[in-house]
């Protein structure tokens, strides 16, 4: 009994390191993925010079934060500075708690491994509370920085997450609908079930979904919250070496989640196209490669990871394209349109589910 | 209620989009800006005093480095002035060497406020966009006169030396190329709404505001007055090429980005025409020898029409080849004066907004 | 000389048979600089406000009156608004210090008319201790250019709105572009910023752990060499109580 206990708890830890290290990893990914994007969309070549091709630029980078000076401002409140960008990075990572990577498991010395660390029946609703945990630390490492442009970045910032939060958490109530599960696992597996992915029936929800994501995460073009060319660097102004180091990968991880959940909610996670149409099969490139139990799982983690990596570029791609909304313009847009549009949303799925219920 | 507190803000002298080392004092409501102070001077180089005790030739360098976006105008509108006092006549193939220089650097200066400008808005690509064009006039400048920024390139009288062999076919080569590429540009921006959103209706000024507070150039045609001293004082060789003056009356940003852009356009149509017309033999320099012999005591104004706006010189002579006095009247301090009235009232984006929109050079400023 | 192709008739003498002509009276030809431009505006001022400028001078096309600065913002007024000379725009004001003169600083206008095509050049002379009106209230553009003279040369304007340094530090002695401003400048008279005061707190020297000196001895040992301290008495950092209340234009 205690031997099962104990392992239980093994099991867990070592999902818990396996996804901490795999998100944490693929920050530096995605950072050389965004500069080289942006430099190929830019007519440029990006990073080149570390490593092979500069594969290894956001490592140099990385190290060299970490060995920096961590210079905290005369007149800020020290705790707290120290505080906020953990609070920052920690909801981030444990977001990822509830995201699924794939749909099969793993046996290993006969214990089942999941793809997940665990399966909350109110998933979608962990994400959602975690992630907006992560804004307080935007607005106290603004306010402890006890300097101007940090304070006006941090106000920008609470405004911001206040009014995209609601329209985001409504988008993804069609979704929910649909599936009749806040769990992430029963969502695919709804998906999988009406052999369609949300993102048919609830086109506008996702679109909604994915600015008040884009919003959410900070990222262009709602950065205002560290507006470059406004506020110098906004909220992280007065902040070095790893310090900033730890706002720069929560911001990725962020990013990460919000394309996740996307995945999950929408885009049926580690489904391939059309799951129901049998002759795609050949689709799951894996199971023909990979010997037993691999080859389902191995094709889960490619379709999760190729559904996540489109959100992600979708991301550089509007970074690179869009010039910077004004914050009033932001609020207009968030108040004015996203949430009449994402309760409208909301009714119309109702209304076709009414009705689908009664002719089926 | 509660009681809220309006707060100071320094913008710059180290702020990334203010475009060198300009400072703005604001004072503001939130964001919205109260009042602003702009503080100027940081590059002040002392220019005017330096070049009392100059010859005359002597000061040409320095004029590069006063806006040294467009130091061709600068050469020209300098130049233009000792010609003018001293009643130097320039040879038309030399006239045209320098009408096609300014404006080929005239499109560089205005790639660069739109590479600057669309950065400060938040549009990142369109300024490396921009860049990679610059770079090629550039090139073609460095091919001319060996220089890239500070091009020192016309002499009194003329210009030093003839376009170098295969030089033209390149130029047309890459107006060709740039007349593409505009069209880019304007296909990423022009119709793009957050740029509309972020443009239309900020840093509004009309013309009559304009001309009080001394606004000239693309500020100043935006407002729906069609002032261009290449039309109205026609120096060198303007008055023998076809252009127009693009005049747009929306008085904001983004009026002032249409007629911008619109000029990059009749700058190609002006180089082509002078690349079709250019004498291909004739003298380069005006006069021979260096002495210059103005009329004691006379003063002369002579002013161009930069990129930014009027761009002036006014020399006091007195019977030496030294100017006694030597102001440059330049058009990014005159037009610095309609910051504080245009972001009166808008927010702290607005306000980047407009120090891009009026295409300040510092340099060019402070002297 | 212009040269002519076809030959002279068979009949007529060759050209150096020809007597020479009389030797003319030396006349030197008028100098095209000077040549007199029309511009309405010193006829529209004798007519409207007698004897308050001088004769237009003309020189390379451009036309110079020069007002006494008693009448400088009348006749400024009137070159505004009138219809005939309308000078919407003042291009550029600036000053030049003439030393040896009675009154030093000469002062121009330059105006620029856009609905006419005019430009006219308004001078007028002002001594070290005397003062000009502004004209901010014809052209409010004057603002900065007159901030600037006053910069550089310390021509005071009435009735300028705010009339402080613009190119130069505010804590400059010195007006740089008069004739008698030393090239090497003056001693130095920068205020000194003492970090400690402004923000009340103790720093502790440690410039000795580098350099095996410390910081007061370092400054003993140049003394010579970098400026004087003993002449650049500590002023407190100026506290700008009128930041934002009245700004320009």
């Amino acid at each position: 009994m205690e031997t099962q206990m104990f392992i239980t708890i093994l099991i867990s830890v070592v999902q818990i390191s396996i996804v901490l290290s795999l998100v944490a990893l693929s920050v530096p990914l995605l950072i050389l993925m965004e500069r080289k994007v942006i430099g190929f969309m830019q007519s440029r070549i990006g990073p080149k010079r570390v490593g092979p091709s500069g594969m290894l630029q956001t490592i140099a980078d990385g190290l060299k934060l970490l060995l920096k000076e961590d210079i905290i401002p005369d007149r800020a409140d020290k705790w707290v500075f120290r505080l906020a960008p953990m609070i920052v990075l920690v909801p981030a990572f444990v977001a990822f708690a509830v995201v699924p990577f794939s749909g099969t498991g793993l046996n290993v010395f006969g214990q089942r491994i999941t793809p997940w660390v665990t399966d909350l029946n109110i998933g979608i609703l962990f994400i959602i509370a975690i992630s907006s945990v992560g804004v307080f630390g935007i607005i106290l490492g603004g306010w402890a920085s006890n300097s101007k442009y940090p304070l006006l970045g941090a106000l920008r910032s609470a405004a911001q997450m206040v009014s995209y939060e609601v329209p985001l958490g409504l988008a993804l109530v069609g979704g929910l609908m649909w599936a009749g599960t806040a769990s992430m696992v029963g969502i695919v597996e709804a998906q999988r079930e009406a052999h369609l992915w949300f993102f048919i029936p609830q086109v506008v929800g996702t679109v909604i979904y994915f600015m008040a994501g884009v919003a959410e995460t900070n990222r262009a073009p709602f950065d205002l919250a560290e507006a470059e060319t406004e506020l110098v660097s906004g909220f992280h102004t007065e902040y070095s070496g790893m310090r900033f180091g730890l706002y720069f990968i929560a911001e990725y991880a962020n990013m990460l989640i919000v394309a996740a959940v996307a995945t999950t909610m929408f885009f049926g996670g580690w489904l391939r196209p059309f799951p129901n149409v049998s002759w795609l099969a050949f689709l799951d490139i894996f199971n023909f490669i990979l010997p037993g139990q691999w080859g389902p799982f191995m094709s889960g983690l490619m379709w999760v990871i190729i559904k996540v990596s489109c959100f992600i570029f979708l991301y550089y791609w509007i970074r690179a394209t869009f010039p910077r909304y004004r914050y009033d313009q932001l609020m207009s847009i968030g108040w004015k349109w996203l949430l009449p549009l994402a309760l409208a949303n909301i009714m119309g799925t109702g209304a076709l589910l009414l009705w689908l219920g009664q002719t089926g | 209620m509660f009681r809220t507190q309006e707060m100071e803000i320094n913008m710059g002298p180290q702020h990334p989009s203010t475009h060198g080392v300009l400072r703005l004092k604001l004072r503001l409501d939130g964001e919205r800006v109260v009042d602003s102070w702009p503080v100027i001077g940081y590059l002040h180089r002392g220019i005017e005093k330096l070049s009392e005790s100059k010859e005359f030739i002597k000061i040409t360098p320095f004029t590069d480095r006063m806006d040294y976006v467009c130091a061709m105008s600068g050469n020209l509108a300098y130049l233009g002035a000792v010609e003018k006092l001293c009643g130097i006549k320039v040879p038309e193939k030399a006239a045209y060497i320098r009408v096609i220089m300014v404006e080929l650097n005239r499109i560089a200066s205005h790639l660069l406020w739109l590479g600057t400008h669309a950065l400060d808005i938040g549009a990142m690509s369109i300024f490396l966009y921009g860049f990679r064009e610059r770079e090629m006039i550039l090139d073609l400048f460095e091919a001319y006169c060996g220089a890239r920024l500070t091009y020192n390139a016309f002499r009194i009288s003329g210009v030093p030396a003839d376009l170098p062999p295969g030089w033209k076919e390149e130029c047309t080569g890459f107006l060709k190329l740039f007349r593409q590429r505009h069209r880019e540009y304007e296909q990423i921006l022009t119709a793009n709404r957050i740029w509309l959103k972020r443009t239309k209706d900020v840093g509004y000024m009309d013309a009559e505001h304009c001309l009080a507070l001394s606004v000239t150039g693309p500020v100043l045609r935006a407002a729906g007055v069609a002032r261009d001293l290449r039309k109205d004082e026609p120096y060198a060789i303007y008055d023998q090429l076809d252009f127009d003056i693009p005049v747009d009356d929306g008085c904001d940003t983004y009026a002032r980005y249409i007629v911008r852009m619109a000029e990059m356009l009749q700058s190609v149509h002006m180089v082509e025409q002078c690349l079709e017309k250019m004498p291909s033999e004739g003298p380069l320099m005006g006069m021979k020898g260096r002495r210059m012999k103005p009329r004691k005591d006379e003063e002369i104004y002579f002013a161009i029409e930069g990129p930014r706006g009027e761009q002036g010189v006014y020399l006091i002579s007195d019977g030496t080849d030294r100017p006694y006095r030597c102001k440059f009247r330049n058009s990014s301090f005159a037009n610095l004066q309609a910051l504080a009235p245009m972001v009166q009232g808008g927010l702290v984006a607005d306000v980047v907004a407009i120090i891009g929109t009026l295409d300040i050079v510092l340099g060019d400023s402070d002297r | 000389m212009p040269t002519d192709d076809t030959k002279p008739p068979a009949g007529t003498p060759p050209p150096r048979e020809t007597p020479p002509p009389a030797p003319k009276p030396p006349v030197k030809p008028p100098d095209p600089l000077l040549a007199v431009v029309s511009c309405p505006a010193p006829d529209r001022l004798r007519e409207v406000l007698p004897g308050r400028v001088s004769e237009p001078h003309f020189f390379a096309g451009e036309v110079t009156l020069t007002v006494a600065p008693d009448h400088l913002l009348e006749v400024c007024q009137f070159l505004r608004h009138d219809p005939a000379c309308s000078f919407e725009l003042l291009a550029d004001l600036t000053g030049t210090d003439f030393p040896d003169e009675e009154k030093r600083f000469r002062v121009v206008y330059h105006l620029a008319s856009l609905r006419n095509g005019q430009r006219l050049r308004l001078r007028t002379q002002v001594g070290q201790e005397e003062s000009l009106p502004s004209v901010t209230p014809v052209w409010p553009g004057a603002n900065w250019f007159e901030r600037e003279a006053f910069d550089l040369l310390g021509i005071q304007f009435d009735g300028h709105p705010r009339l402080v340094r613009i190119l130069m530090p505010d804590d400059w002695v010195g007006h740089p572009l008069r004739k008698d401003y030393p090239l090497p400048g003056y001693p130095e008279h920068h205020l000194r910023y003492r970090t400690a005061d402004i923000t009340r707190r103790s720093y502790v020297d440690i410039s000795w752990k580098a350099t095996g000196e410390r910081a007061a001895d370092i400054v003993k040992k140049y003394k010579g060499n970098v400026g004087a301290p003993e002449s650049a008495p500590h002023v407190p950092m100026p506290v700008d109580d009128t930041n934002g209340q009245e700004t320009g234009s």
